[in-house]
Protein backbone atom coordinates (compact mmCIF):
# COMPACT_ATOMS: atom_id res chain seq x y z
CA UNK A 1 0.00 0.00 0.00
CA UNK A 2 1.05 3.14 -0.75
CA UNK A 3 1.28 5.34 3.14
CA UNK A 4 -0.53 8.53 3.82
CA UNK A 5 2.37 9.91 4.44
CA UNK A 6 5.89 9.11 3.19
CA UNK A 7 8.08 7.56 5.94
CA UNK A 8 11.45 10.23 5.97
CA UNK A 9 14.78 8.86 7.30
CA UNK A 10 18.36 9.29 8.21
CA UNK A 11 20.70 7.63 5.99
CA UNK A 12 24.04 8.86 7.70
CA UNK A 13 24.34 12.87 7.61
CA UNK A 14 24.43 13.08 3.60
CA UNK A 15 21.19 10.95 2.58
CA UNK A 16 17.63 10.80 2.43
CA UNK A 17 15.30 8.32 2.19
CA UNK A 18 11.47 8.67 1.33
CA UNK A 19 9.82 5.86 2.08
CA UNK A 20 6.12 6.10 0.27
CA UNK A 21 4.87 2.77 1.08
CA UNK A 22 5.60 -0.51 1.29
CA UNK A 23 4.94 -2.66 -1.77
CA UNK A 24 5.89 -2.90 -5.38
CA UNK A 25 3.06 -1.83 -7.41
CA UNK A 26 3.25 0.03 -10.40
CA UNK A 27 1.36 3.11 -8.72
CA UNK A 28 3.74 2.99 -6.00
CA UNK A 29 6.98 2.58 -8.33
CA UNK A 30 5.39 5.35 -10.90
CA UNK A 31 4.88 7.62 -8.00
CA UNK A 32 8.44 7.53 -6.80
CA UNK A 33 9.78 7.61 -10.51
CA UNK A 34 7.66 11.10 -10.73
CA UNK A 35 8.74 12.57 -7.91
CA UNK A 36 12.58 11.70 -8.45
CA UNK A 37 12.24 13.33 -11.70
CA UNK A 38 10.90 16.20 -10.74
CA UNK A 39 13.40 16.33 -8.20
CA UNK A 40 15.81 15.83 -10.86
CA UNK A 41 14.39 19.34 -13.06
CA UNK A 42 14.06 21.39 -9.84
CA UNK A 43 17.95 21.63 -9.62
CA UNK A 44 17.44 21.92 -5.73
CA UNK A 45 20.80 23.74 -4.31
CA UNK A 46 22.27 20.87 -2.33
CA UNK A 47 21.04 17.69 -3.66
CA UNK A 48 24.08 15.41 -5.23
CA UNK A 49 22.33 12.25 -6.76
CA UNK A 50 18.88 10.18 -6.22
CA UNK A 51 18.29 6.87 -6.67
CA UNK A 52 14.65 5.76 -7.00
CA UNK A 53 13.21 2.44 -6.38
CA UNK A 54 9.73 0.35 -5.80
CA UNK A 55 8.65 2.13 -2.98
CA UNK A 56 11.82 4.62 -1.86
CA UNK A 57 13.30 7.64 -3.16
CA UNK A 58 17.11 7.77 -1.69
CA UNK A 59 18.31 11.02 -2.02
CA UNK A 60 22.23 12.57 -1.23
CA UNK A 61 22.37 16.10 -0.38
CA UNK A 62 25.21 18.65 0.65
CA UNK A 63 24.26 18.76 4.42
CA UNK A 64 26.21 22.24 4.24
CA UNK A 65 23.86 23.43 1.65
CA UNK A 66 20.51 21.82 2.55
CA UNK A 67 19.37 20.58 5.33
CA UNK A 68 17.48 17.36 6.31
CA UNK A 69 14.32 19.37 7.28
CA UNK A 70 14.66 21.65 4.03
CA UNK A 71 15.01 18.75 2.09
CA UNK A 72 12.19 16.95 3.37
CA UNK A 73 9.94 20.60 2.75
CA UNK A 74 10.56 20.22 -0.92
CA UNK A 75 10.14 16.62 -1.12
CA UNK A 76 6.69 17.37 0.61
CA UNK A 77 5.89 20.24 -2.16
CA UNK A 78 6.83 17.70 -5.00
CA UNK A 79 4.71 14.64 -3.28
CA UNK A 80 1.75 17.25 -3.08
CA UNK A 81 1.86 17.51 -7.10
CA UNK A 82 1.87 13.62 -7.91
CA UNK A 83 -0.89 12.28 -5.59
CA UNK A 84 -3.30 12.06 -8.54
CA UNK A 85 -1.36 10.41 -10.86
CA UNK A 86 -2.75 9.39 -14.26
CA UNK A 87 0.18 8.75 -16.42
CA UNK A 88 4.21 9.20 -16.61
CA UNK A 89 6.46 9.72 -19.14
CA UNK A 90 7.96 6.38 -20.31
CA UNK A 91 9.81 5.66 -23.48
CA UNK A 92 9.56 1.80 -25.06
CA UNK A 93 13.11 0.11 -25.74
CA UNK A 94 13.16 -2.89 -27.54
CA UNK A 95 15.92 -4.90 -26.84
CA UNK A 96 17.09 -8.04 -29.35
CA UNK A 97 17.47 -11.06 -27.10
CA UNK A 98 18.50 -14.99 -27.69
CA UNK A 99 16.95 -17.70 -25.42
CA UNK A 100 18.44 -21.17 -24.21
CA UNK A 101 20.70 -23.23 -25.61
CA UNK A 102 24.45 -22.33 -24.67
CA UNK A 103 22.80 -18.44 -24.54
CA UNK A 104 20.60 -19.29 -21.86
CA UNK A 105 22.06 -22.68 -20.02
CA UNK A 106 18.73 -22.38 -17.38
CA UNK A 107 15.99 -21.38 -20.29
CA UNK A 108 14.97 -25.09 -21.22
CA UNK A 109 14.65 -26.10 -17.02
CA UNK A 110 13.14 -22.61 -16.33
CA UNK A 111 10.42 -23.73 -18.87
CA UNK A 112 9.72 -27.29 -17.60
CA UNK A 113 9.81 -25.49 -14.36
CA UNK A 114 6.45 -23.58 -15.61
CA UNK A 115 5.05 -26.21 -17.40
CA UNK A 116 5.33 -25.07 -20.69
CA UNK A 117 7.15 -25.66 -24.21
CA UNK A 118 10.38 -23.81 -25.37
CA UNK A 119 7.99 -21.72 -27.48
CA UNK A 120 5.68 -20.94 -25.14
CA UNK A 121 7.99 -20.05 -22.53
CA UNK A 122 10.03 -17.47 -24.83
CA UNK A 123 6.21 -16.00 -25.95
CA UNK A 124 4.93 -15.51 -22.01
CA UNK A 125 8.33 -13.83 -21.80
CA UNK A 126 8.46 -11.89 -24.97
CA UNK A 127 5.44 -11.23 -26.55
CA UNK A 128 4.42 -7.90 -24.40
CA UNK A 129 6.13 -5.14 -22.80
CA UNK A 130 7.96 -5.37 -19.33
CA UNK A 131 8.00 -2.75 -16.67
CA UNK A 132 11.34 -1.39 -15.73
CA UNK A 133 10.95 -0.28 -12.02
CA UNK A 134 14.48 0.26 -10.83
CA UNK A 135 17.90 0.76 -12.25
CA UNK A 136 20.41 0.30 -9.78
CA UNK A 137 23.11 -2.25 -7.93
CA UNK A 138 25.23 -1.98 -10.30
CA UNK A 139 25.70 0.44 -13.67
CA UNK A 140 22.33 0.25 -15.86
CA UNK A 141 21.31 -3.03 -14.22
CA UNK A 142 17.49 -3.20 -14.53
CA UNK A 143 14.73 -4.60 -12.30
CA UNK A 144 12.27 -5.59 -15.05
CA UNK A 145 8.55 -6.91 -14.30
CA UNK A 146 5.98 -8.11 -16.56
CA UNK A 147 2.70 -5.78 -16.80
CA UNK A 148 0.34 -8.26 -17.03
CA UNK A 149 -0.53 -10.78 -14.71
CA UNK A 150 -0.89 -14.42 -17.22
CA UNK A 151 2.33 -12.87 -18.91
CA UNK A 152 4.65 -14.47 -15.93
CA UNK A 153 7.28 -16.85 -16.65
CA UNK A 154 9.16 -17.54 -13.44
CA UNK A 155 12.68 -18.42 -13.01
CA UNK A 156 14.21 -20.28 -10.27
CA UNK A 157 16.77 -18.58 -8.21
CA UNK A 158 20.18 -20.32 -7.97
CA UNK A 159 20.61 -21.60 -4.02
CA UNK A 160 24.23 -20.86 -3.88
CA UNK A 161 24.85 -17.53 -6.54
CA UNK A 162 27.25 -18.13 -8.98
CA UNK A 163 30.57 -16.53 -8.66
CA UNK A 164 30.50 -15.23 -12.23
CA UNK A 165 27.97 -14.28 -14.87
CA UNK A 166 29.19 -13.77 -18.63
CA UNK A 167 28.03 -9.83 -19.09
CA UNK A 168 24.96 -9.41 -21.53
CA UNK A 169 23.62 -12.47 -19.96
CA UNK A 170 19.20 -12.06 -19.32
CA UNK A 171 18.38 -13.34 -15.77
CA UNK A 172 14.87 -14.39 -14.15
CA UNK A 173 14.48 -14.66 -10.71
CA UNK A 174 10.89 -14.92 -9.89
CA UNK A 175 9.10 -12.59 -12.25
CA UNK A 176 11.73 -10.18 -12.26
CA UNK A 177 14.14 -10.62 -15.34
CA UNK A 178 17.77 -8.59 -14.80
CA UNK A 179 20.61 -7.68 -17.78
CA UNK A 180 23.90 -8.31 -15.95
CA UNK A 181 25.11 -5.27 -17.97
CA UNK A 182 29.02 -5.65 -16.06
CA UNK A 183 29.63 -9.69 -15.10
CA UNK A 184 28.78 -9.82 -11.11
CA UNK A 185 28.10 -12.86 -9.35
CA UNK A 186 24.76 -13.66 -9.73
CA UNK A 187 21.62 -16.17 -8.67
CA UNK A 188 18.82 -15.39 -11.36
CA UNK A 189 18.19 -18.18 -13.98
CA UNK A 190 20.24 -17.41 -17.10
CA UNK A 191 17.34 -17.80 -20.02
CA UNK A 192 18.89 -15.76 -22.55
CA UNK A 193 21.81 -12.98 -24.04
CA UNK A 194 21.63 -9.72 -25.34
CA UNK A 195 24.34 -9.08 -27.55
CA UNK A 196 23.81 -5.30 -27.29
CA UNK A 197 24.35 -4.27 -23.61
CA UNK A 198 22.14 -0.94 -22.54
CA UNK A 199 25.41 -0.12 -20.48
CA UNK A 200 28.47 1.05 -22.71
CA UNK A 201 31.11 2.56 -20.39
CA UNK A 202 33.39 3.38 -23.42
CA UNK A 203 30.64 5.28 -24.97
CA UNK A 204 31.37 3.88 -28.39
CA UNK A 205 27.91 3.44 -29.77
CA UNK A 206 25.61 6.12 -31.08
CA UNK A 207 23.07 5.67 -28.67
CA UNK A 208 25.52 6.63 -25.90
CA UNK A 209 27.17 9.86 -26.93
CA UNK A 210 25.04 11.31 -23.99
CA UNK A 211 25.38 8.84 -21.07
CA UNK A 212 26.59 5.70 -20.17
CA UNK A 213 23.74 3.99 -19.16
CA UNK A 214 20.74 3.75 -21.83
CA UNK A 215 17.62 2.30 -19.39
CA UNK A 216 15.90 4.39 -16.53
CA UNK A 217 13.20 3.86 -14.35
CA UNK A 218 9.64 4.14 -15.79
CA UNK A 219 10.93 2.52 -19.10
CA UNK A 220 9.56 -0.09 -21.28
CA UNK A 221 10.86 -2.91 -22.13
CA UNK A 222 10.04 -5.20 -25.57
CA UNK A 223 12.46 -8.13 -25.87
CA UNK A 224 12.61 -9.21 -29.54
CA UNK A 225 13.47 -12.81 -29.77
CA UNK A 226 16.21 -13.21 -32.07
CA UNK A 227 18.29 -16.43 -34.07
CA UNK A 228 21.89 -17.26 -34.54
CA UNK A 229 22.07 -15.51 -37.87
CA UNK A 230 20.48 -12.13 -36.20
CA UNK A 231 22.70 -12.13 -33.56
CA UNK A 232 26.00 -12.47 -35.81
CA UNK A 233 24.52 -9.65 -37.42
CA UNK A 234 23.58 -7.27 -34.16
CA UNK A 235 27.33 -8.57 -32.75
CA UNK A 236 28.74 -6.94 -35.88
CA UNK A 237 27.05 -3.63 -35.83
CA UNK A 238 27.92 -3.37 -32.50
CA UNK A 239 31.76 -3.96 -33.07
CA UNK A 240 31.53 -1.37 -35.85
CA UNK A 241 29.44 0.64 -33.36
CA UNK A 242 26.77 1.04 -35.71
CA UNK A 243 23.85 -0.66 -33.87
CA UNK A 244 21.31 1.44 -32.46
CA UNK A 245 18.44 0.37 -30.09
CA UNK A 246 14.63 0.83 -31.35
CA UNK A 247 13.49 3.78 -28.82
CA UNK A 248 9.75 4.82 -29.14
CA UNK A 249 9.48 8.32 -27.12
CA UNK A 250 6.03 8.05 -24.86
CA UNK A 251 3.61 7.55 -22.09
CA UNK A 252 2.64 5.48 -19.28
CA UNK A 253 -1.35 5.64 -18.96
CA UNK A 254 -1.49 4.04 -15.47
CA UNK A 255 -5.04 4.85 -14.56
CA UNK A 256 -5.63 3.13 -17.93
CA UNK A 257 -3.53 0.10 -17.12
CA UNK A 258 -5.37 -0.36 -13.63
CA UNK A 259 -8.59 -0.22 -15.17
CA UNK A 260 -7.54 -2.86 -17.71
CA UNK A 261 -5.79 -4.95 -14.50
CA UNK A 262 -9.53 -5.18 -13.19
CA UNK A 263 -10.86 -6.09 -16.16
CA UNK A 264 -12.92 -2.69 -16.50
CA UNK B 1 50.57 18.10 -18.94
CA UNK B 2 53.80 14.99 -18.86
CA UNK B 3 54.02 11.56 -18.68
CA UNK B 4 55.14 12.03 -14.80
CA UNK B 5 55.18 8.42 -13.61
CA UNK B 6 55.38 4.43 -14.75
CA UNK B 7 54.34 1.35 -12.47
CA UNK B 8 57.33 -1.38 -12.72
CA UNK B 9 55.47 -3.27 -10.45
CA UNK B 10 52.26 -2.88 -9.09
CA UNK B 11 50.17 -2.85 -5.71
CA UNK B 12 47.89 -4.66 -4.46
CA UNK B 13 45.04 -2.38 -5.54
CA UNK B 14 45.88 1.04 -6.45
CA UNK B 15 43.47 3.39 -8.43
CA UNK B 16 43.03 6.83 -9.44
CA UNK B 17 40.91 8.64 -6.59
CA UNK B 18 39.82 12.19 -7.06
CA UNK B 19 36.85 14.30 -7.19
CA UNK B 20 33.05 12.25 -6.66
CA UNK B 21 30.67 11.48 -9.37
CA UNK B 22 27.10 12.68 -8.70
CA UNK B 23 24.22 12.45 -10.93
CA UNK B 24 23.78 8.96 -11.40
CA UNK B 25 23.30 7.07 -8.45
CA UNK B 26 19.84 6.72 -9.93
CA UNK B 27 21.41 3.81 -13.01
CA UNK B 28 23.49 2.44 -10.61
CA UNK B 29 26.96 4.54 -11.23
CA UNK B 30 28.22 5.19 -6.89
CA UNK B 31 30.57 8.28 -6.32
CA UNK B 32 33.36 6.84 -5.96
CA UNK B 33 36.47 9.01 -4.62
CA UNK B 34 38.87 8.58 -1.75
CA UNK B 35 38.47 6.19 0.82
CA UNK B 36 40.02 8.25 3.13
CA UNK B 37 38.88 11.73 2.03
CA UNK B 38 40.84 13.33 4.87
CA UNK B 39 44.20 12.28 3.90
CA UNK B 40 43.57 12.48 0.39
CA UNK B 41 42.31 16.05 0.53
CA UNK B 42 45.07 16.98 2.33
CA UNK B 43 47.55 15.18 0.60
CA UNK B 44 46.57 17.38 -2.19
CA UNK B 45 47.02 20.55 -0.39
CA UNK B 46 50.64 19.86 0.71
CA UNK B 47 51.75 19.59 -3.36
CA UNK B 48 49.71 22.53 -3.80
CA UNK B 49 46.41 20.88 -5.93
CA UNK B 50 42.83 21.87 -5.00
CA UNK B 51 42.02 19.21 -2.27
CA UNK B 52 39.95 17.09 -4.72
CA UNK B 53 42.84 16.78 -7.37
CA UNK B 54 43.26 13.31 -9.03
CA UNK B 55 46.07 11.29 -6.71
CA UNK B 56 46.75 7.99 -6.22
CA UNK B 57 44.92 5.65 -3.58
CA UNK B 58 47.48 2.78 -2.55
CA UNK B 59 45.89 -0.37 -0.54
CA UNK B 60 47.85 -2.25 2.05
CA UNK B 61 51.05 -2.59 -0.29
CA UNK B 62 51.91 0.04 -2.61
CA UNK B 63 53.33 -0.13 -5.76
CA UNK B 64 57.27 0.31 -7.15
CA UNK B 65 57.20 3.76 -8.72
CA UNK B 66 59.23 5.38 -11.74
CA UNK B 67 59.18 9.51 -12.35
CA UNK B 68 59.42 10.01 -15.78
CA UNK B 69 59.68 13.68 -15.20
CA UNK B 70 60.75 16.37 -12.40
CA UNK B 71 57.88 16.91 -9.93
CA UNK B 72 57.07 16.99 -6.13
CA UNK B 73 55.15 14.33 -4.64
CA UNK B 74 53.62 13.48 -0.84
CA UNK B 75 52.60 10.38 0.82
CA UNK B 76 49.31 10.71 3.36
CA UNK B 77 46.93 8.84 4.97
CA UNK B 78 48.45 5.55 6.58
CA UNK B 79 51.75 5.47 7.71
CA UNK B 80 53.77 3.49 4.52
CA UNK B 81 56.95 2.39 4.58
CA UNK B 82 58.16 3.72 1.54
CA UNK B 83 61.48 4.53 -0.06
CA UNK B 84 62.69 6.85 -2.41
CA UNK B 85 66.07 5.57 -4.30
CA UNK B 86 66.51 2.83 -1.67
CA UNK B 87 66.71 5.41 1.17
CA UNK B 88 63.88 5.87 3.32
CA UNK B 89 61.11 8.97 3.85
CA UNK B 90 58.57 10.22 5.70
CA UNK B 91 54.79 10.51 4.97
CA UNK B 92 53.34 13.41 5.68
CA UNK B 93 55.93 15.37 3.69
CA UNK B 94 56.87 16.70 0.00
CA UNK B 95 59.65 15.45 -1.81
CA UNK B 96 60.95 16.97 -5.23
CA UNK B 97 61.91 14.04 -7.27
CA UNK B 98 63.41 14.08 -11.09
CA UNK B 99 63.02 11.43 -14.13
CA UNK B 100 64.32 8.39 -13.34
CA UNK B 101 63.88 8.37 -9.33
CA UNK B 102 62.28 5.27 -7.81
CA UNK B 103 59.84 5.19 -5.35
CA UNK B 104 58.37 1.95 -3.89
CA UNK B 105 55.55 2.71 -1.55
CA UNK B 106 56.59 -0.59 0.49
CA UNK B 107 53.38 -1.52 2.60
CA UNK B 108 51.31 0.10 5.39
CA UNK B 109 52.20 -0.31 9.11
CA UNK B 110 48.76 1.53 10.38
CA UNK B 111 45.73 1.72 8.47
CA UNK B 112 44.74 0.48 4.80
CA UNK B 113 45.40 2.98 2.33
CA UNK B 114 47.63 6.00 1.66
CA UNK B 115 47.20 8.59 -0.90
CA UNK B 116 50.37 9.19 -3.46
CA UNK B 117 49.22 13.31 -4.42
CA UNK B 118 52.23 14.97 -7.01
CA UNK B 119 51.77 18.71 -7.89
CA UNK B 120 49.88 19.90 -10.97
CA UNK B 121 47.84 16.16 -9.55
CA UNK B 122 47.14 13.41 -12.51
CA UNK B 123 45.76 14.03 -16.12
CA UNK B 124 43.10 11.43 -16.40
CA UNK B 125 39.80 12.01 -18.46
CA UNK B 126 36.84 13.27 -16.38
CA UNK B 127 34.17 11.02 -16.59
CA UNK B 128 30.38 11.78 -16.04
CA UNK B 129 31.83 14.66 -13.93
CA UNK B 130 34.34 12.72 -11.92
CA UNK B 131 38.31 11.77 -12.07
CA UNK B 132 37.67 9.01 -9.82
CA UNK B 133 37.82 5.23 -10.55
CA UNK B 134 35.19 2.78 -10.19
CA UNK B 135 36.62 -0.42 -11.37
CA UNK B 136 33.56 -2.51 -10.96
CA UNK B 137 31.92 -0.20 -13.62
CA UNK B 138 34.90 0.84 -16.01
CA UNK B 139 34.49 3.47 -15.15
CA UNK B 140 37.08 6.63 -14.87
CA UNK B 141 40.61 6.87 -13.54
CA UNK B 142 42.94 5.45 -15.78
CA UNK B 143 41.43 3.41 -18.11
CA UNK B 144 38.60 2.53 -15.68
CA UNK B 145 40.53 -0.39 -13.48
CA UNK B 146 43.10 -0.32 -11.40
CA UNK B 147 46.92 0.28 -12.06
CA UNK B 148 49.26 -2.63 -13.37
CA UNK B 149 52.73 -3.08 -14.72
CA UNK B 150 53.44 -0.91 -17.28
CA UNK B 151 50.75 2.03 -17.17
CA UNK B 152 52.20 5.14 -17.67
CA UNK B 153 50.13 8.07 -15.99
CA UNK B 154 50.45 12.10 -17.13
CA UNK B 155 50.48 14.85 -13.96
CA UNK B 156 48.26 18.37 -14.53
CA UNK B 157 49.89 21.83 -14.73
CA UNK B 158 51.32 22.49 -11.20
CA UNK B 159 49.45 25.94 -9.98
CA UNK B 160 52.81 26.78 -7.80
CA UNK B 161 56.48 26.54 -8.77
CA UNK B 162 58.12 22.95 -7.71
CA UNK B 163 60.69 25.37 -5.44
CA UNK B 164 58.26 26.73 -3.47
CA UNK B 165 56.58 22.75 -2.56
CA UNK B 166 59.47 21.46 -1.79
CA UNK B 167 60.73 20.82 1.74
CA UNK B 168 56.80 21.05 3.39
CA UNK B 169 55.36 18.53 5.69
CA UNK B 170 51.47 18.69 7.42
CA UNK B 171 51.39 20.41 10.74
CA UNK B 172 51.55 17.32 14.12
CA UNK B 173 48.00 18.36 14.63
CA UNK B 174 46.31 17.94 11.32
CA UNK B 175 47.87 14.85 10.96
CA UNK B 176 45.58 11.67 10.91
CA UNK B 177 46.13 8.73 12.91
CA UNK B 178 43.84 5.87 11.76
CA UNK B 179 44.66 3.65 14.40
CA UNK B 180 43.00 6.61 16.86
CA UNK B 181 40.15 6.39 15.91
CA UNK B 182 37.92 3.28 16.96
CA UNK B 183 34.58 4.00 17.17
CA UNK B 184 32.37 4.48 14.18
CA UNK B 185 29.89 7.13 14.32
CA UNK B 186 26.23 6.36 12.90
CA UNK B 187 22.70 7.32 12.58
CA UNK B 188 20.31 4.56 13.14
CA UNK B 189 17.88 3.31 10.21
CA UNK B 190 16.94 3.57 7.44
CA UNK B 191 15.36 -0.01 8.54
CA UNK B 192 16.46 -0.24 12.28
CA UNK B 193 12.68 -0.85 13.89
CA UNK B 194 13.08 -4.35 11.76
CA UNK B 195 15.83 -5.48 14.58
CA UNK B 196 14.56 -6.62 18.21
CA UNK B 197 15.49 -4.10 20.14
CA UNK B 198 18.37 -6.64 22.58
CA UNK B 199 19.90 -6.79 19.40
CA UNK B 200 19.87 -2.67 18.24
CA UNK B 201 21.41 -2.43 21.68
CA UNK B 202 23.94 -4.91 21.65
CA UNK B 203 24.83 -3.88 17.82
CA UNK B 204 25.98 -0.58 20.27
CA UNK B 205 27.64 -2.47 23.18
CA UNK B 206 29.70 -4.86 21.85
CA UNK B 207 32.94 -4.57 19.92
CA UNK B 208 33.09 -5.49 16.00
CA UNK B 209 35.81 -7.70 14.11
CA UNK B 210 37.02 -6.64 10.79
CA UNK B 211 36.89 -9.57 8.66
CA UNK B 212 39.76 -10.05 5.78
CA UNK B 213 36.90 -9.57 3.46
CA UNK B 214 36.93 -5.26 2.54
CA UNK B 215 37.21 -3.94 -0.70
CA UNK B 216 35.86 -0.25 -1.79
CA UNK B 217 32.52 -1.42 -2.11
CA UNK B 218 31.89 -2.65 1.00
CA UNK B 219 34.10 -4.00 4.92
CA UNK B 220 32.50 -6.78 6.57
CA UNK B 221 32.51 -6.62 10.20
CA UNK B 222 31.30 -9.48 12.26
CA UNK B 223 30.43 -10.04 16.38
CA UNK B 224 27.36 -10.80 17.15
CA UNK B 225 24.08 -12.46 15.43
CA UNK B 226 21.70 -9.88 15.43
CA UNK B 227 17.54 -10.97 15.45
CA UNK B 228 14.50 -9.45 13.64
CA UNK B 229 11.12 -9.01 14.68
CA UNK B 230 8.56 -11.56 13.16
CA UNK B 231 6.66 -9.56 10.63
CA UNK B 232 4.17 -10.46 7.64
CA UNK B 233 6.47 -10.53 4.63
CA UNK B 234 5.60 -9.00 1.61
CA UNK B 235 5.42 -11.83 -1.52
CA UNK B 236 8.09 -9.85 -3.44
CA UNK B 237 10.71 -9.71 -0.63
CA UNK B 238 13.08 -12.26 -0.28
CA UNK B 239 12.50 -15.45 2.27
CA UNK B 240 14.81 -14.27 5.20
CA UNK B 241 13.56 -11.80 7.37
CA UNK B 242 16.55 -9.51 6.76
CA UNK B 243 15.64 -9.20 3.53
CA UNK B 244 13.49 -6.63 1.98
CA UNK B 245 11.90 -4.92 -1.35
CA UNK B 246 15.17 -3.72 -3.18
CA UNK B 247 16.07 -0.26 -1.66
CA UNK B 248 18.77 2.90 -2.08
CA UNK B 249 21.32 1.85 -0.27
CA UNK B 250 23.63 5.26 1.25
CA UNK B 251 27.47 5.42 1.12
CA UNK B 252 27.91 4.24 4.52
CA UNK B 253 24.81 1.94 5.19
CA UNK B 254 25.15 -0.91 7.07
CA UNK B 255 23.48 -4.34 5.81
CA UNK B 256 23.02 -7.72 7.77
CA UNK B 257 22.16 -10.08 5.46
CA UNK B 258 20.55 -12.99 8.06
CA UNK B 259 21.90 -10.63 10.75
CA UNK B 260 24.88 -12.29 10.43
CA UNK B 261 27.56 -10.13 10.29
CA UNK B 262 27.70 -5.90 9.12
CA UNK B 263 28.64 -4.87 5.72
CA UNK B 264 29.22 -1.20 5.83
CA UNK B 265 28.87 0.02 2.39
CA UNK B 266 31.88 2.32 1.00
CA UNK B 267 32.78 4.69 -1.64
CA UNK B 268 31.61 2.31 -4.44
CA UNK B 269 28.57 1.24 -3.16
CA UNK B 270 25.91 -0.96 -5.19
CA UNK B 271 23.63 1.52 -5.34
CA UNK B 272 20.41 -0.84 -4.77
CA UNK B 273 20.09 -4.15 -2.69
CA UNK B 274 17.17 -6.41 -0.42
CA UNK B 275 19.12 -6.22 2.57
CA UNK B 276 17.89 -4.41 6.17
CA UNK B 277 20.49 -1.86 6.95
CA UNK B 278 20.36 -1.13 10.84
CA UNK B 279 22.28 1.96 10.70
CA UNK B 280 24.66 4.55 8.45
CA UNK B 281 27.90 5.86 8.97
CA UNK B 282 28.15 9.45 9.15
CA UNK B 283 30.71 10.88 6.40
CA UNK B 284 32.82 11.84 9.08
CA UNK B 285 33.94 8.45 10.13
CA UNK B 286 33.99 7.37 6.51
CA UNK B 287 37.24 8.38 6.61
CA UNK B 288 38.15 5.23 9.56
CA UNK B 289 36.27 2.83 7.72
CA UNK B 290 38.47 3.37 4.97
CA UNK B 291 41.65 2.85 6.90
CA UNK B 292 39.89 -0.23 8.72
CA UNK B 293 42.26 -3.40 8.21
CA UNK B 294 41.44 -7.15 8.53
CA UNK B 295 41.42 -7.76 12.68
CA UNK B 296 40.53 -4.26 14.03
CA UNK B 297 38.00 -3.58 16.27
CA UNK B 298 35.48 -0.95 16.26
CA UNK B 299 32.40 0.26 18.38
CA UNK B 300 29.19 2.09 17.06
CA UNK B 301 28.06 5.18 18.56
CA UNK B 302 25.03 7.32 17.59
CA UNK B 303 25.23 10.86 17.00
CA UNK B 304 22.98 13.18 16.03
CA UNK B 305 22.99 15.03 12.43
CA UNK B 306 24.48 18.24 13.80
CA UNK B 307 27.26 16.68 15.76
CA UNK B 308 27.80 14.71 12.64
CA UNK B 309 28.12 18.27 10.73
CA UNK B 310 30.32 19.87 12.86
CA UNK B 311 32.35 17.08 13.21
CA UNK B 312 32.61 17.10 9.48
CA UNK B 313 33.51 20.79 9.49
CA UNK B 314 35.50 20.50 12.14
CA UNK B 315 37.80 18.16 10.07
CA UNK B 316 37.07 19.92 6.61
CA UNK B 317 39.06 23.07 7.98
CA UNK B 318 41.87 21.53 8.12
CA UNK B 319 42.38 21.06 4.31
CA UNK B 320 44.02 24.39 4.36
CA UNK B 321 47.43 26.36 4.04
CA UNK B 322 47.38 27.25 8.09
CA UNK B 323 48.02 23.31 8.74
CA UNK B 324 51.36 23.33 6.41
CA UNK B 325 54.28 24.22 7.85
CA UNK B 326 58.06 24.02 6.69
CA UNK B 327 60.58 21.11 7.74
CA UNK B 328 64.46 20.94 8.41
Amino acid sequence: MIYDEPRYMYGGDQFLIMETGNDMSIRQNCMVIEINRLLTESKIKGVLNSQPTWRSLLVQYNPFEISFEDLKKELENIRSNVKQLDEIPSRIVEIPIIYGGKWGPDFEATAEYNKVSVEKAIELHSSELQWVGLVGFVPGHPFVRPLRKDQKLHGKIYDSPRTYTPLGTIGLGGITTTFYTVATPGGYAMIGYIPAVPYDPAQLLPDFQKSAILLRAGDRIKFKPIDVDELNYIRQQVIERQFRFNIKEGIFKLSEWEKEQRGE
Amino acid sequence: MSEVIEILKKGLQTSVQGNYRYGYFGQGIPPSGPMDEYSHHIGNVLVGNKPDAASLEITMVGDRIKFLSDTVFAITGANFSAKLNKQPIKCWRTYRVKAGDILDLGFSTNGCRGYLSIAGGFNVPVVMGSTSTYAPGLVGGHKGRYLIEGDILESGESAVPLEQLEGLAVADEAIYKPESERTLYITLGPQADLYKDESVKEFFDIEWEVSPILNRTGVRLTGTQLYFKDRIKDPDEGKDLSNIIDDGIPVGGMQTPSGKEIICMAKDVVTAGGFAKIGTVVTYSMNTVGQLRPGDKVKFKEISLEEAKEKLMERRAKYSKEYITKYE
